[in-house]
């Protein structure tokens, strides 16, 4: 019992059990519509894109959530607009973008003179780092994203199921798209001190492939999706306090564990379901 | 996707539409300035396609309301690009369109768009009775959530396809005929003045189909348009009232009993058309039926116009 109130009396930890948690409640939200979409690698391509904004924001010394939220928001847009275009394929727009804007971010970093520690950890995360300024500021961009999401509920699901007939009765389908693209944007600047840029995918991906694994009705997905971020982010946290590791790649690690039991033992792919069908067929 | 044409016919017997012949169009012969003014769609001299390649080119006809059309044509003739014109999804090349009296696309709230089932993700985590409430969805304000008058619809739309009791069903344990039932009811449950329905009607059982083109017919008798592009001809002849014949241009336009004849029908199928004995013909297109069973896709030329199985 101590060694889970302990860490609750250090300031620090709660800062960064407070965005954990905001961290994973928005991830799962629009990690759904990610996961339904089959988008993953937007999200990656989107995340790596942050980096330049990230250095940009660090020499122009501007607020690193300015930097990289311009350039995730400006990337997700770009590849928005290619996509439409549709003179080259949306994953070879993506893979372009995903080196080009990583690497630009590489090459702005070294122009930087002497080593420099915040940026590594936006790369792989350090949310026990974060500062109050930066957690209100990852609040209220989160809740930004929620808000977003509630109030264009049945927008994005009508347009995330069937584009063509949502587009067919009024919705601006191209505009969803764009809003859509620019919530993921934004989410994955929330998230990158938590996690960083590189593992940032798994929050957005691993939570709501989990949930989608256990049930078959797309609230349920969400709510189960939340329920994983969160409880990943908790327990991810804690255990890297207890075992003094990186705590992004621990959440990252918790996140893989739930989802790889949930494909064990969930009730349509799981061994223990498939015996048990087995089992029945031959009595 | 298509099976190998196992019937087809040798290409020497087919009867060939005599060129310079006057197939049959019915709009060509009515007034344009009075067929624009009292048609739910009306399209002139329209070119469409995706990127350089044509699909459709110089579409000209009008359809009244109340009207239960069919759109046949074989794969790839440009059926569904149509419904996509008409629904303002596509923006034509040239030529002039109007849907509902607007521009396509201005009135989108009175239209309801049925996809064919397969661009449909099954595997989405939604209920029937999620599905159909879309339906309602366009009829809903921004930020407003279904009210007790959207569950009402929803309750009625699924009542009138016979889905009252699959409202929780995950959509992709349904079968083939009940998918095409939950997403005519999302279209009912709109309340549209248009139905764009892409083949409402292919893969499904003969029962199935009967009880859908009941549900249509009864539509278009409340003033309702419908316009569904299909591949059974042979439903195409009891039960549409019209037929727009397409092969990326219209063929033939006009009542049914006009349009599927041998000439029309040797001309949209080309050598998929198969001629049988005393007069008869059958198509081989419909790629869902390995075999034709006998009287399912072979039309009497020689029958009583109008008669009803």
């Amino acid at each position: 019992m101590d060694a889970i109130l302990e860490p609750l009396g250090l300031a620090f930890f709660v800062r960064a059990l407070v965005a954990s948690a905001m961290v994973g409640v928005v991830c799962a939200v629009v990690g759904t519509y990610v996961v339904l979409r089959g988008i993953a690698f937007m999200g990656d391509a989107i995340s790596h894109a942050a980096f330049p904004g990230l250095v940009a924001a660090y020499l122009l010394q501007v607020p690193f959530y300015l930097g990289a939220g311009v350039a995730a928001v400006a990337t997700a847009v770009g590849i928005g607009w290619v996509t439409r275009r549709a003179r080259i394929r949306q994953e070879t727009a993506i893979g372009v973008l995903f080196a080009g804007t990583f690497a630009l971010g590489i090459f702005l970093f070294s122009t930087i003179e002497g080593y420099v520690a915040d940026l590594f950890s936006f790369l792989f995360g350090n949310v026990l780092a974060i500062s109050a300024t930066d957690l209100v500021a990852l609040l209220l961009l989160g809740a930004v994203v929620l808000a977003t999401v509630a109030g264009l509920w049945k927008e994005l699901l009508f347009a995330t199921f069937d584009p063509l007939g949502a587009g067919a009765s009024g919705f601006r389908v191209d505009w969803l798209e764009y809003v859509f693209l620019g919530l993921v944007a934004l989410t994955i600047v929330v998230s990158l001190q938590a996690v960083g840029i590189i593992l940032v995918v798994a929050m957005l991906v691993t939570p709501a492939a989990t949930a989608q694994l256990l049930t078959l009705r797309f609230g349920r997905m969400m709510s189960l999706a939340i329920l994983v971020g969160i409880g990943s982010a908790i327990v991810g946290l804690y255990l890297s306090y207890w075992l003094d590791v990186a705590s992004g790649a621990t959440i990252v690690l918790v996140q893989t564990a739930a989802f790889l039991a949930a494909l064990g033992l969930g009730p349509r792919t799981g061994l223990v379901a498939r015996l048990r069908r087995n089992g029945g067929a031959g009595a | 996707m298509e099976p190998p044409n196992q019937h087809r016919a040798d290409p020497e017997p087919a009867v060939s539409a005599e060129p310079g012949r006057r197939l049959p169009d019915v709009s060509a012969a009515v007034d344009p300035g009075h067929a624009r003014a009292h048609a739910d769609v009306w399209l002139a001299d329209v070119t469409a396609g995706y990127e350089e390649r044509p699909v459709l080119t110089g579409v000209s006809f009008a359809v009244e309301p109340g009207t239960l059309l069919a759109v046949v044509g074989p794969n790839g003739s440009g059926k569904s690009t149509l419904l996509k014109i008409i629904a303002g999804l596509l923006r034509p090349w040239s030529g002039r369109i109007e849907t509902l009296g607007h521009p396509p696309g201005q009135q989108a709230r009175r239209i309801a768009y049925v996809p064919q089932a397969e661009l449909v993700d099954w595997g989405f985590p939604v209920t029937v009775g999620d599905v159909v409430m879309m339906g309602r969805y366009p009829r809903l304000g921004p930020l407003r959530r279904p009210g007790p008058d959207d569950r009402r619809a929803v309750v009625e739309a699924l009542r009138m396809v016979g889905m009252s009791h699959h409202s929780g069903t995950q959509i992709g344990r349904l079968s083939g005929g009940q998918r095409r039932r939950v997403f005519l009811a999302r279209a009912i449950a709109g309340q549209p003045d248009l139905y764009l329905l892409d083949e409402p009607v292919t893969g499904i059982d003969a029962t199935t189909e009967a009880e859908l083109m009941d549900i249509l017919e009864g539509e278009t008798r409340r003033g309702r348009t419908v316009i569904a592009t299909t591949h059974d001809l042979v439903g195409v002849a009891d039960r549409f009232q019209r037929v727009l014949a397409i092969n990326r241009r219209v063929i033939a336009y006009g009542p049914a009993s006009l349009v599927l004849d041998r000439e029309v029908l040797a001309e949209i199928y080309g050598s998929h058309l198969l001629l049988l004995e005393g007069g008869r013909v059958a198509v081989d297109d419909a790629h869902h039926h390995d075999e034709a069973a006998p009287g399912e896709v072979h039309f009497h030329d020689d029958r009583p116009r109008g008669a009803r199985r």
